[in-house]
């Protein structure tokens, strides 16, 4: 009976890499401040003080009324998937019930056909500081994904009921990783040098970045027939090879600038990680496994011995991860003190480290109804979260302020959206 | 806990100036607003708000679900064809229908001729022989010495440088003792006596008027005055020539010393000067020889003797067998001889019959002592030919055995008689052969018991069958080359044993006098011997499951053997078509599986008591033989089941045991040749409940399968493409929980 036991083995086993291999998570959109995340991260063309770590250096330059920040924490996480909501999850997922065969079926009408997805994602930025023109900051940032082919899961909660079908498990996808950055920005205003244009300032932004935990899954493959007249016996073969790492240096630089073409209106140009990459070098491994059952059926071919489980772990020499690299082009239009409109586009440029190179185009507003409650909104659409409504509130108590925000994806209410964000700041200014 | 508060709460409620007091608290799974309550200040409309948007922020902790699914797994078709059932040992194929025969074969014993059966027993011949002729051919000659006339005629001293006239006369010479350093004595059986006499005279000596005889010499045993001879010459004998005589000597006896007395006349009357020197250089003188004498007793120095003499032994057998040539495996020769006469010397004996490889004859020498007793060591004649040499080919009836003595000379005077004996015998022991090559008289070989190496396995069938019909073939292959060879006698019983071991049925056959056609060795001749008869059917039909046999195989006449490759052995086999009836219902009672902890691994038995649900087991059968019945599974945890039968399925425990019953129905079979003529196809769906699967966690599971075979309407004949095949699914509903 190893075909029963090692199966799921082999099933949790690739399922834990996809989702936990990397450990913590990263963002997947730029920045992590809970006011830019209210506003559906629309604002980088519109930051003010730390809000533009992360973001654009050049916003530095741009007028603020503090000449000193101090961040007491900052952070945003977010839990994405799919294919089920929040009610879907509770009562699925976290009744600890049985499921019924409208559950197994409810679970598997939500699957889309290209397998489920998840992303996660946290960002915490601990201990930073903003004078004018500069700001350095250390980040602990994390990011997951992963990807089960749907026939996954399928197989497990309708059994292999469909004779002579050819059950996919291969394409299972999963990247993780975690780092701690130090990042070091300075802008340079441009006044009177602003050229053709137009440009109020430029910035630029030097990273390190101590890699912390690094796992993806590098080549997966899998197919399970089950038997039919033709061919009475099971079969089943796959295979699976990932690495993992714990720990990594690197070094990333993000170059902006900024535009003002007319007074309340700012445009902000980003590339993010112009360069830069993260060595890692502590304890490198690699994962393989396999798991073989051919002609497999009752009553004799039942041994352990048509089962064929290897898994293995082996240590590898270093590799190179490029940071992802992003452009991002944002506007800004501020037609009171009460009131701002943000928008902002960006494009991943390469694949690395999970990053996705599906464009976002983000828009978002602030109301100052009181200057000591400002109501926050915006909508994000595209990149690898998809469609989000971002909703998000402060408390502006001059020197300390709070900031609050709420994002749901792919839905309108919390109950019926497939994830969540939450941010939240706070940070002294003088 | 099931849930993860977000921060913001927390932070909500320590930055407001108020904390609210409606926050409901009391669930634990989720801090949810009560949205009834009134606000009490303005601003609170902000964190309501905020609130209702965020009320979602908090996230149960994730428990996975449990759910039963179904495992399908297939049951891979198994295909019991006919011919793979039976004991593969069994069966064969016959004719264009493939038709299943049963045949049941195996090995006679092996018969061969016993080194005893061809053996000749110990011989044992004795005879004693006398020396008969002693021989005495080198005794040493005799001399007279020089015998001068001044001591035969004294008185002619006087004459001395005188002329003298002798008249006619004669001289005696002697008596001349001659003795000899060779014997004392012997009685000549037959010899001569030469003597040689020269005339040193200056005279003729030869007959004169007084004595007319001539020259005269006169032997005699000196001790008793025998004459022994006496010779003369009647011829004159010119001075200066010497003459011979001879005499031929019969028992008599000579001894030794001798006396000579010689009679010399003058021939004629003569003158001569007598001178000293005269007297002394003219004389005689005389050599005696005793030549070629055969000797029936003497006393002397003997010389070498040798005898020889021939002895015979009969080779006859008392059974009547009779040699003309043989290769001897092993076998002796000793040999002893007494000696009764006062010489030693060598015993040489050759026996022609027995030959070495290399053609030459088996010899034996033996050195004796006098008057003494001497036996040799055993003379192994292993591997020896043993042939008439100058007949080859021909009986044996006899062996001979050449004897030839060798005496020493002896040191002394020994006193030896014509008459004196020895004695010779000659022991052979029996003889065994290689090969025999000759007339075998009439005697028999036992066929040794044989028995059925393997238990014949009848796939469980027990009861009511009877073959339609049945023979016995015996091939017998030959390698002796015997005129007339014969199975004598063969017997063969057949006993049915039941599974506990017990004869239930038994049946013989009797087979006799049946001729053998010779063969010789490596190259058997095979002889068949066929019986289809209704004793052979009948002996099948009791299902024999051991088969044993012994019996004689008789031979007589001429015969070329070998003991170790002539031999004859064969095969039995018992052939029938496999077309048989069932007049009872036939149980097959599978071997009873005993599933214990080491064969139920705990992942198993810990899913067989809380996931796995239910199953189900949809069997497709397709019967292509001419039998109907019934497989039943039995499995039980019941131990108390081993003690008797455990398939007795008259009391079923449902709580430790239970039993799936599968029907086998009969294919389309011809009522004329009793063959099947299509397959019939059948499903059987069978359900286990939860608790009949939960008995598979408590090990150890006894699981057995019982096979019945229904009687069949008439007979029904098995074909090789006779099969059944099993075929189908096996579905689980598995619980999946963490």
């Amino acid at each position: 009976m190893v075909f029963f036991r090692e199966f799921p083995c082999f099933a949790t086993w690739m399922v834990w890499v996809s989702l936990c291999c990397g450990g913590v998570h990263l963002f997947a959109q730029l920045g992590n401040d809970a006011r830019r995340a209210g506003m559906g991260f629309s604002n980088a063309a519109h930051t003010e003080g730390l809000e533009q770590v992360g973001l654009n250096p050049a916003m530095l330059a741009m007028p603020y009324r503090y000449n000193l920040e101090i961040n007491l924490v900052s952070g945003i996480a977010t839990f994405k998937n799919n294919a089920f909501n929040k009610d879907q999850y509770d009562r699925l997922f976290a009744s600890g019930d049985s499921l019924s065969e409208l559950g197994k079926e409810e679970i598997l009408q939500a699957v889309p056909a290209g397998g489920l997805r998840g992303n996660a994602l946290a960002q915490i930025n601990t201990l930073a500081f903003y004078t004018r023109y500069f700001s350095l900051s250390l980040l602990f940032m994390g990011r997951g994904r992963f990807t089960l082919p749907r026939d996954f899961i399928e197989l497990p909660l309708r059994g292999n009921t469909k004779e002579g079908r050819i059950y996919q498990l291969g394409q299972v996808d999963g990247i993780g990783w975690a780092a701690a950055a130090l990042a070091f920005s300075i802008a340079l205003p441009l006044e009177g040098h602003e050229g053709a244009l137009g440009f109020r300032a430029i910035g630029i932004t030097a990273k390190y970045i101590s890699g912390l935990r690094y796992g993806e899954i590098l080549e997966s493959d899998g197919r399970f027939q089950n038997f039919d007249a033709t061919r009475p016996s099971l079969q089943l073969d796959a295979h699976y090879r990932a690495r993992t790492a714990e720990g990594g240096r690197g070094l990333g630089l993000d170059v902006g600038a900024v535009l003002q073409p007319t007074p309340g209106t700012q445009v902000g140009l980003t590339l993010v990680n112009l360069t830069g990459s993260i060595r890692w070098d502590t304890r490198t491994k690699m994962h393989v496994a396999d798991l073989q059952a051919n002609d497999f059926s009752l009553p004799s071919n039942v041994s352990d011995s048509q089962v064929s489980y290897d898994d293995s772990t082996y240590a590898t020499g270093h590799f190179t991860t490029h940071l992802p690299a992003v452009l991002d082009v944002a506007a800004s239009w501020q037609p009171s003190s009460h009131l701002l409109l943000t928008a902002e586009w960006e494009q991943g440029l390469n694949r690395s480290m999970g990053a996705s190179t599906k464009p976002r185009l983000a828009i978002g507003g602030e109301l100052k109804p009181l200057p000591l409650l400002p109501l926050r909104a915006g909508l994000s659409l595209g990149g690898a979260q998809g469609r989000a409504i971002a909703l998000g509130a402060g408390l502006d108590l001059t020197f300390w302020k709070l900031d609050l925000a709420y994002l749901v994806h792919d839905g309108l209410l919390p109950g019926n959206s497939k994830g969540f964000s939450l941010a939240a700041t706070t940070r002294f200014r003088f | 806990m099931g849930q993860i508060h977000l921060f913001i709460v927390t932070g909500i409620t320590l930055f407001l100036p108020h904390p609210p007091s409606y926050w409901d608290m009391t669930d634990n799974r989720s801090a949810r607003c009560s949205p009834n309550r009134p606000s009490r200040r303005h601003n609170y409309r902000y964190a309501l708000l905020f609130f209702v948007l965020t009320a979602g922020c908090s996230l149960n902790e994730p428990q996975l679900p449990t759910w039963v699914t179904e495992v399908k797994v297939p049951l891979e078709a198994q295909t019991f064809v006919m011919q793979e059932q039976l004991d593969s040992s069994l069966v064969a194929v016959l004719g264009e229908d493939s038709l299943l025969a049963l045949d049941i074969s195996g090995e006679l014993g092996q018969v061969q001729l016993e080194e005893s059966q061809l053996a000749f027993p110990p011989k044992e011949s004795s005879r004693t022989f006398t020396l008969d002729t002693l021989r005495l051919d080198s005794l040493e000659t005799l001399q007279t010495g020089f015998l001068s006339l001044r001591s035969i005629a004294p008185q002619l001293s006087a004459w001395i440088n005188q002329t003298v006239q002798l008249p006619e006369t004669t001289f005696v010479v002697g008596p001349v003792v001659l003795t000899s350093n060779d014997f004392r004595a012997i009685l000549v059986k037959d010899g001569q006596i030469r003597l040689s006499l020269l005339n040193a005279f200056p005279f003729t000596v030869g007959p004169n008027t007084s004595t007319p005889e001539g020259l005269q010499i006169a032997l005699y045993n000196d001790s008793t005055g025998e004459l022994v001879s006496r010779l003369s010459i009647a011829q004159p004998i010119p001075p200066g020539t010497e003459v011979v005589l001879t005499d031929q000597v019969q028992q008599r006896w000579v001894r030794s010393p001798l006396r000579v007395i010689a009679t010399l006349p003058l021939a004629q009357p003569v003158s001569f000067l007598v001178t000293d020197s005269l007297l002394d250089a003219a004389g005689t003188q005389a050599t005696l020889e005793l030549q070629h004498l055969l000797a029936t007793e003497a006393v002397a120095r003997f010389h070498q003797q040798r005898f020889r003499r021939l002895l015979r032994f009969s080779l006859q057998d008392e059974r009547g067998n009779r040699l003309r040539q043989g290769q001897i495996t092993r076998g002796t020769v000793r040999l002893t001889f007494s000696n009764a006469f006062p010489l030693s010397g060598l015993f040489q004996v050759q026996l022609p019959e027995f030959q070495h490889p290399d053609g030459t004859a088996l010899k034996v020498n033996l050195h004796f002592l006098a008057n003494q007793t001497t036996t040799s060591p055993p003379v192994p004649t292993n591997d020896l030919l043993i042939a008439n040499p100058q007949a080859p080919g021909t009986f044996l009836d006899s062996v001979r055995v050449k004897i030839e003595l060798v005496t020493q000379a002896s040191a002394g005077f020994v006193h030896v008689r014509a008459s004196d004996q020895f004695q010779v015998q000659v022991h052979i022991d029996s003889i065994y052969f290689h090969s025999f090559y000759g007339y075998l008289a009439a005697d028999s070989m036992p066929i040794p018991t044989f028995r059925r190496q393997a238990p014949v396995d009848y796939s469980g069938l027990e009861n009511g069958v009877r073959f339609a019909g049945a023979e016995l073939l015996l091939e017998i292959f030959n390698e002796v080359n015997i005129n007339d060879l014969r199975v004598k006698r063969l017997t063969l019983t057949g006993r049915h044993r039941n599974n506990s071991g017990q004869v239930t049925a038994s049946a013989q056959i009797h087979l006799a006098d049946q001729p053998i056609s010779p063969g010789d060795p490596g190259n058997p001749v095979l002889t068949r011997i066929q019986f289809p008869s209704k004793q052979v059917t009948d002996f099948l039909n009791i299902l024999p499951t051991e088969i044993v046999g012994e019996g004689t195989i008789s031979y007589q006449g001429e015969a070329s053997v070998q003991v170790q490759a002539s031999q004859v052995h064969g095969t039995y086999t018992f052939s029938t078509p496999v077309q048989v009836s069932l007049d009872q219902e036939n149980r097959i009672e599978g071997d009873i599986e005993i599933l214990d902890e080491s064969r139920i691994a705990s992942d198993l038995r810990d899913a067989a008591r809380d996931d796995i649900r239910g199953a189900q087991l949809a069997l497709d059968i397709e019967n292509h033989t001419p039998f109907s019945g019934t497989i039943t599974m039995l499995v039980s945890t019941n131990p108390a089941r081993l003690q008797g039968d455990f398939y007795d399925l008259t009391y079923l425990d449902s709580t430790s045991e239970f039993l799936e019953v599968f029907q086998i129905p009969q294919a389309t079979v011809d009522p004329a040749t009793g063959m099947v003529l299509s397959a019939v196809q059948s499903e059987s769906r069978v359900g286990l409940s939860r608790s009949q699967i939960q008995l598979f966690s408590k090990p150890p599971v006894y699981v057995g399968f019982l096979v019945t075979i229904h009687p069949t309407n008439g007979f029904v004949t098995l074909r090789t493409s006779d099969f059944l095949q099993l075929s189908g699914t096996a579905m689980f509903q598995v619980r999946v929980s963490q």
